[in-house]
């Protein structure tokens, strides 16, 4: 059964005569962890705002557990925990008092709120801080709270916009592990990134966007048997326009990764 | 070289950035210089009438020698205005703007970072000095044309020189101000809130200390020229307007830097007096400036470490609470947790109360001997003046809601993430503002029972009248700014200043502040009963105050779920 369902979704920004996102369509599955790829500008954190609420859609629809965004947005919201990139957070509250927060918007019992927030905590190491008002927190722990606030209601759809930025190793490994717990679950994560070793360990599915247009989805095996190209790094840049001999030079480098997907694009022209 | 053109670029970066309103696009530009228009031209009505009032009083009492003590007295009165709108623009220039991290990690001197702010802080200053100085002293000169006495030209040369100089003293003040404020607000960084109320009634008790002893100098409604209305002739009218003339000199004859200032306008002993005036002015600013240095500097570290780290020793548990309370308290701490926040909207719900405290006291101070009609029509003025007053400070001005969604800043996407509708969510927060609003206006009132006569009707009619009034207003404003919010800020002054959203609301409670200063008085002097004519202007005032309800907030809740949708960000 499809937790998400996008068809043809179109976004194009009121002050802007480009589509950043431009008719696409694809479903996330129960139980999977849905890759969204593409390079800076791609249109994947448009797409995630459209999912989440926070843009209007120009055209086409999305539906979250069978609700409409757009016609249900209350019920589609309910099923949805949401990481931003930015982690956008209200500062002036303390840890408790956010996750407090978003429990009392997504109705969810003191019990439960405790048992849940309590182990991630934990498991995050933000216990002793938990206390404490947002504004003193590091970058990662921001996000790691964020991630707690979305997790309190146990949501069916879990979504990440490029979660793993600025995280540690601890704290990175620990965030893929909640991400496959949470599918064992029966729930679904779909969460964007340009770390293509992060995508090709945790994914089932992915997808590649690039200039507001889906390049291709599915299984990774199916994707690697299509494409000439043997590894994702090699799809991810052939698809995403680097020339051939800089190909090369990719691969010989592997560390260079992360710089790739920054500059990449921009330096290589 | 290199350090010069650094401070160049510095000094050119904080002039662009304070001192000229951006706008995303054309739209919203034309809105505020429209809105910027009307203001102005509201403005102007009093102010022209305040020179028409100095030019006449000048030309009837034909006393060259109280002109130039009144002069100096305009001066200090310029150099007070100065203060009470500077303090703020100061202290969110110097200390509390966004830009101080980034100016930190640049290679430039913490003395140029400084020098600049406080230019562009002095620049914004003498602003408001040109705007009082400049059509004052050009209306003296013009009345002391018509009476035939001629200014030197040292006037005209000093003119110039006093709209410059003038500020410069006040930032001693603000100097010496910003010590406690500051080191207040590092003090009570650990509780914000109760930082930002102290903050909020140090500056109004500050002011109080000022303007009561000020204005009960002052010659309003002095009543101690034994002239009888019915007999009196034009000859009568200088004697009866001298000792006027003469109280509003007191003022200027005791400041000693502008009574020399004013006496070097005049020609007399020009060398000695401006010697007088520009020492002390800039010694005053040579101190101002060192301290303001000292406390920049020690500030410029510690301030932005921010947040509070206060480590209680209660045990926190989790709570748990339904969705429209959750909505309330996250709105509650959300402002009184970030002291710019807390203290635009407390500016609103205190300066109300305080200032109706404050010119009622003034009335009251002024009014002593008065009697019979006198009083009557005094008392129907501080009706008037206070719910005129209540409406407009705290319906009109309360960034709270006017920039109630630009305010959430960038964090308002969460909001549009959560599953609750727009509804409630601007119904929880127009909650906040009302319930805040109707209290500090009820403050208003219970403040004036002590200096004017409020009968039974007057009570209702204000418990009424007002709140309802604010209430209106609230939910106009919060869903204007809702249309189209100013998400992408750093320092709260971009949202609160040059844009328009926060003016309009301001404009909108005009008819209904004029109505409440004007009806008491009007039905006061043709109605003799008291109750009837209480009556007659709270009826006509609940009148308007439900149009102001059918035409600002009834319904209005209907439109939000779409203009919710519809922001981008
Ligand atoms: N608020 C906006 N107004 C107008 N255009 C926008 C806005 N935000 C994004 N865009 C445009 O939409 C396109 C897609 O941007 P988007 O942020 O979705 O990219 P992304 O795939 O998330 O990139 P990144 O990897 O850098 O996060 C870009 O061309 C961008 O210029
Ligand atoms: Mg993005």
């Amino acid at each position: 059964m499809a937790i998400m369902q996008i068809s043809h979704l179109t976004k194009q920004y009121k002050n802007s005569s480009k589509l950043a996102v431009d008719d696409i369509s694809f479903d996330v599955k129960e139980g999977e962890v849905f890759g969204f790829l593409g390079p800076n500008g791609a249109g994947k954190s448009t797409t995630i705002k459209c999912i989440t609420g926070i843009l209007p859609i120009t055209e086409g629809s999305i539906s979250i557990c069978g609700h409409s965004i757009v016609d249900d947005p209350i019920q589609a919201k309910l099923n949805i925990g949401f990481v931003p990139d930015n982690h956008q957070m209200y500062e002036q509250l303390t840890a408790r008092e956010y996750i407090n927060f978003m429990a009392d918007i997504y109705h969810v019992g003191k019990e439960d709120r405790k048992i849940r927030a309590d182990k991630m905590l934990e498991l995050f190491d933000l216990a002793k801080v938990v206390d404490d008002q947002i504004s003193t927190f590091s970058h990662g722990m921001k996000q790691k709270i964020c991630v707690i606030g979305a997790l309190v209601h146990n949501p069916k759809l879990w979504i990440l916009d490029e979660p793993l930025t600025g995280l540690d190793p601890k704290s990175s490994f620990e965030l893929k592990q909640l991400m496959k717990e949470h599918c064992k679950e029966g729930n679904s994560v779909f969460f964007s990134s340009h770390m293509l070793e992060v995508v090709e360990k945790v994914c089932d599915r992915i997808s590649i966007i690039n200039n507001g247009k889906l390049v291709m989805t599915g299984d990774l095996d199916e994707i690697k048997a299509k494409s000439s190209d043997s590894s994702l790094e090699e799809i991810f840049l052939s698809i995403t326009g680097v020339k051939e001999e800089e190909n090369d030079f990719a691969i010989n480098d592997k560390a260079d990764n992360e710089f790739k997907d920054v500059f990449g694009d921009e330096q290589s022209k | 070289m290199n350090n010069l053109s650094n401070f160049k670029t510095l000094l050119a970066f904080n002039m662009r950035y304070y001192l000229i309103p951006r706008f995303s696009n054309k739209k919203d530009k034309k809105k505020y210089i429209i809105t910027m228009c009307v203001l102005a031209a509201v403005l102007l009505i009093p102010v022209v009438s305040l020179l028409v009032g100095l030019y006449a009083l000048i030309v009837t009492t034909q006393n060259v020698e109280a002109t130039r003590d009144l002069l100096s007295s305009l001066f200090v009165i310029s150099q007070i205005i100065t203060l009470f709108f500077g303090i703020s623009t100061y202290l969110q220039v110097m200390y509390f703007s966004n830009d101080r991290a980034i100016l930190a990690t640049l290679p430039v001197k913490t003395s140029d970072i400084f020098i600049t702010k406080l230019l562009t802080a002095t620049a914004m200053e003498m602003l408001t000095s040109l705007i009082l100085v400049l059509p004052s002293t050009i209306v003296t000169a013009i009345a002391l044309a018509q009476i035939g006495y001629s200014l030197p030209v040292w006037y005209y040369v000093l003119i110039p020189v006093a709209v410059i100089t003038l500020p410069l003293l006040v930032i001693l003040l603000i100097s010496i101000l910003s010590f406690p404020i500051m080191k207040l607000i590092t003090f009570f960084k650990k509780h914000q809130t109760v930082g930002a109320i102290v903050v909020v009634f140090l500056i109004v008790g500050f002011l109080m200390a000022i303007y009561i002893p000020l204005y009960s100098n002052l010659p309003m409604g002095n009543t101690n020229v034994d002239i009888d209305p019915e007999t009196a002739t034009e000859e009568d009218i200088p004697s009866a307007l001298s000792p006027a003339m003469e109280g509003a000199g007191n003022m200027g004859r005791m400041a000693i830097h502008t009574r020399a200032l004013a006496a070097a306008m005049f020609g007399e002993n020009v060398g000695v007096n401006l010697l007088i005036y520009l020492g002390i002015t800039f010694g005053a600013l040579a101190i101002g400036v060192a301290l303001s240095l000292l406390l920049f500097k020690s500030t410029m570290q510690s301030l932005d470490e921010g947040g509070s780290n206060a480590k209680t020793n209660v045990v926190h548990e989790y709570t748990q609470s339904n969705v429209t309370k959750a909505l309330i308290m996250r709105e509650i701490k959300v402002v009184t947790k970030d002291i710019g926040k807390m203290i635009n909207v407390l500016m609103s719900y205190v300066m109300g109360p305080a200032i109706v405290f404050i010119m009622l006291f003034i009335m009251q101070m002024n009014s002593k001997g008065a009697e019979g009609s006198e009083i009557d029509a005094i008392s129907a003025f501080c009706k008037g003046f206070t719910a005129g007053y209540a409406i407009m400070m705290i319906g009109g001005s309360n960034v709270g809601v006017s920039a109630g969604i630009s305010l959430e800043g960038k964090s308002f996407a969460i909001m549009k993430t959560l599953p609750i509708s727009a509804r409630d969510y601007i119904k929880t927060k127009l909650m906040v503002y009302d319930i805040g609003g109707a209290i500090s206006s009820l403050l208003c009132m219970i403040i004036a029972l002590f200096f004017a006569s409020f009968n039974i009707v007057d009570i209702i009619g204000y418990i009424l009248v007002v709140p309802l009034t604010i209430v209106s207003l609230n939910a106009f404003s919060l869903v204007r700014d809702l249309k189209k919010p100013k998400l992408e800020w750093n320092v709260i002054r971009e949202v609160t200043k040059n844009n328009a959203s926060t003016l309009i609301p301001l404009v909108a409670t005009l008819p209904m502040m004029i109505l409440s200063i004007v009806l008491p008085i009007v039905t006061s002097i043709f109605i003799p009963n008291a109750y009837v004519a209480s009556a007659i202007t709270w009826g006509c005032l609940l009148i308007a105050a439900v149009i102001y309800y059918f035409s600002l907030r009834f319904g209005v809740l209907n439109k939000v779920e779409k203009l919710f949708n519809e922001v981008e960000c």
